[in-house]
């Protein structure tokens, strides 16, 4: 077997650090201002409730998930036991489970050889905003390519969201309060338009029942209104895929 | 238990309500095959949920944006679909959004 030449390694590292690059553009973009703000926003509910800086940014870098984090700020000022706070973070974040088995089929993370520690170090970084934008370049690149793009990406999001908590718990108050509010609704705004343009058209009729289902539930079952609309949107997507699938093997 | 210990109690169990999701992703994402059925339906069931989730926002938000109104949010919502098909440009399209929202702030608040 002979080795790869000292030309062929470089052109990988040069390949390597070119995708790099793209990550952290992409993740420098709306992505990362759509986070920076919205983490502004959770600082200033964390200061509110009387959390320190400290408290705040390890809120952000460990939990990483904006619900859970509200979930557990707002229960917090609410008076409620830490058992009903961490069912309700728990309940917030579910959707965790379902985009770490998505990223890691992504990353193709199943056949690499890496401990489970480092996986779940890896999948730590998963956000909303960094999984919807992993799913955008998922064609885009080899799996080898993609684990590069996906760190760098999901790392400058991380940055971002960090650094939105750290400097929101001290400007969130000079900031005028429509400009404050009306950055907040960039995340879901970003994140639903994503969805829209979402490569594969299950995942377009997936986003759209979701989006109906969730919050018609809400009023009638709480927080499991998402467990139980995401299930059944999801379902009805797969359904319409197999559907127009049979049709078009029937036409041909 | 103090204050302090109670928040860091709190930030502690919201991170071990996210990491058991997280891991427990990990463990079964080892086991289910890279595009079976199974694999699709939960793409599928993801993306409805996050839709959901984002929805929540516009329609029961908490915070500073529960201050608004919900036709206000709704309309920041069509702006920035209206201007992504339009244009097809995700930076316009949500640009258009802030901007709607952030004028219905100013002149209709």
């Amino acid at each position: 077997m002979s080795l790869p030449s000292y030309e062929s390694t470089s052109k990988i590292k040069e390949s390597i650090r070119k995708v790099r690059w793209q990550g952290i553009r992409d993740g420098s973009g709306i992505p990362a201002l759509s986070l920076f703000f919205s983490m502004v926003g959770f600082s200033s509910i964390a200061r509110e409730a009387g959390f320190d800086v400290v408290k705040a940014v390890t809120t952000t870098a460990f939990v990483w998930g904006m619900p859970g984090q509200v979930a557990a700020i707002s229960l917090h000022m609410a008076g409620a036991s830490l058992w009903v706070a961490f069912t309700a973070v728990a309940l917030a974040n579910m959707r965790m489970l379902l985009m770490t088995i998505s990223g890691m089929e992504m990353l193709g993370l199943r056949d690499r050889n890496v401990g489970f520690w480092k996986k779940l170090g890896l999948m730590q970084l998963l956000a909303i905003t960094s999984w919807i934008q992993l799913g955008h370049a998922n064609d885009r690149y080899s799996k080898d390519m993609l684990f590069h793009y996906y760190l760098a990406m999901a790392l400058s999001i991380y940055a971002f969201g960090l650094l939105g908590t750290g400097i929101g718990y001290y400007v969130s108050d000079f900031l005028p309060p429509n400009v404050l509010i009306a950055v907040l609704v960039m995340t879901p705004m970003y994140i639903l338009l994503m969805v829209i343009n979402a490569k594969q058209m299950i995942h377009r009729y997936a986003g759209i029942c979701g989006g109906i289902l969730c919050p018609l539930a809400f009023p009638m079952i709480g927080e499991w209104g998402i467990l139980l609309g995401g299930i059944i949107g999801g379902t009805i997507a797969l359904f319409l895929k197999k559907k127009t699938q049979l049709m078009e093997q029937r036409n041909d | 238990m103090t204050e302090a210990m109670e928040m860091w109690a709190i930030v502690g169990l919201a991170f071990l309500g996210t990491v058991i999701w997280r891991a427990l992703g990990v463990a079964v994402g080892d086991k289910i095959p890279p595009g079976s059925l199974f694999s699709e339906w939960i793409n599928a069931v993801a993306y409805a949920m996050v839709s959901g989730v984002m929805m929540m926002i516009i329609f029961y938000p908490t915070g500073l944006v529960a201050e608004t109104a919900l036709s206000w949010r709704l309309i920041a919502l069509f702006s920035a679909l209206a201007v992504m098909v339009i244009t097809g440009k995700m930076y316009l399209a949500v640009l258009a959004g802030v901007a709607s929202f952030g004028l219905a702030l100013s002149f209709l608040g």
